[in-house]
């Protein structure tokens, strides 16, 4: 269990940050997932760690944007007086977040991939991160995600398309 | 934008993505140290749970051996209580019982 966690546990960071925009939000969201992997299914054979893993962060980073919504809807609610439907945190920028195309002529092409990737809706992150980085099939990604795998390859085709937008010019 | 730059572009984002993973902070690898050390000392103990299992299986095996060697014993004599309970016309009864066998066996024999 802890040759696992210690392989899994930078990238689960990395995943939660890229998700929260929020370094201490993203060892809460790690730490909580570790903690019950190792609580609930330390005794499932090791194979089964990698999913059950991803499975229970993507819970927990969904679990906070639930909290983070609802936070924001009764921030916009006090500060405007507004009874539109719109999510107020559709609206909210994200505060690490910058254009790429501000990092045009700049040789800092990391950063601009840091920035699209920030600036995808969450469920395309989730399934981009998933299946590009983590390496995890269709089947292993809909069960970490708890949807479709219909809906992971939308969602996937979805987020390569806005990074190709993004990032076309980094590497045309 | 045709595969071969799709892949070019997947390569650079994952390259990107595993370089800032290994770029994290003393601050933070120390945190996330702390935070596997509390998840494994969470996780419940095999020894405790071997060990325990071990326990309950000998306890039962023993108790089968028990039940299954002694000799059922004879039922207890009934209590204070119980005899409380046998009214009188249940001993007429019985008295009544012995003296029908009595007489069947006489009524035989004559």
């Amino acid at each position: 269990m802890e040759h696992f966690l210690a392989g899994s546990e930078r990238r689960a960071l990395r995943m939660a940050e890229l998700a929260t925009g929020n370094r201490e939000e993203a060892l809460d969201i790690v730490q909580d997932a570790m903690l019950a992997l190792a609580r609930r299914y330390g005794g499932r054979d090791t194979a089964e760690w990698g999913p059950l893993f991803h499975r229970i962060l993507q819970h927990r980073i969904r679990d906070w944007y639930r909290r983070s919504r609802v936070r924001h809807r009764w921030l916009a609610w006090l500060a405007t007086d507004d009874d539109s439907d719109e999510d107020p945190l559709a609206a909210v920028p994200d505060p690490q977040a910058r254009r790429p195309e501000d990092h045009v002529g700049q040789e800092r092409a990391g950063e601009a991939i840091e920035s699209a990737l920030r600036q995808l809706p969450q469920r395309q992150q989730q399934a981009f991160l998933l299946r590009a980085w983590e390496g995890l099939d269709v089947a292993a990604t809909a069960a970490a995600m708890g949807c479709s795998e219909g809906s992971v390859k939308t969602h996937y085709s979805r987020a390569v398309h806005t990074l190709r937008a993004l990032l076309g010019d980094h590497w045309p | 934008m045709n595969d071969e730059k799709e892949t070019r572009l997947l390569r650079a984002v994952r390259d990107e993505l595993d370089r800032r993973a290994a770029d994290l902070d003393d601050l933070t690898l120390a945190r996330l140290r702390a935070a596997r050390r509390r998840a494994l000392e969470a996780r419940p103990r095999r020894v405790w749970l071997l060990a325990g299992g071990i326990a309950a299986g000998a306890l039962a095996a023993g108790l089968a051996a028990f039940l299954l060697l002694t000799p059922p014993a004879a039922p207890p004599a009934p209590g204070l209580e119980q005899m409380d309970l046998l009214s009188a016309a249940d001993l007429d009864l019985y008295k009544d019982l012995e003296f029908y066998h009595w007489l069947a066996d006489h009524s035989d024999a004559s």
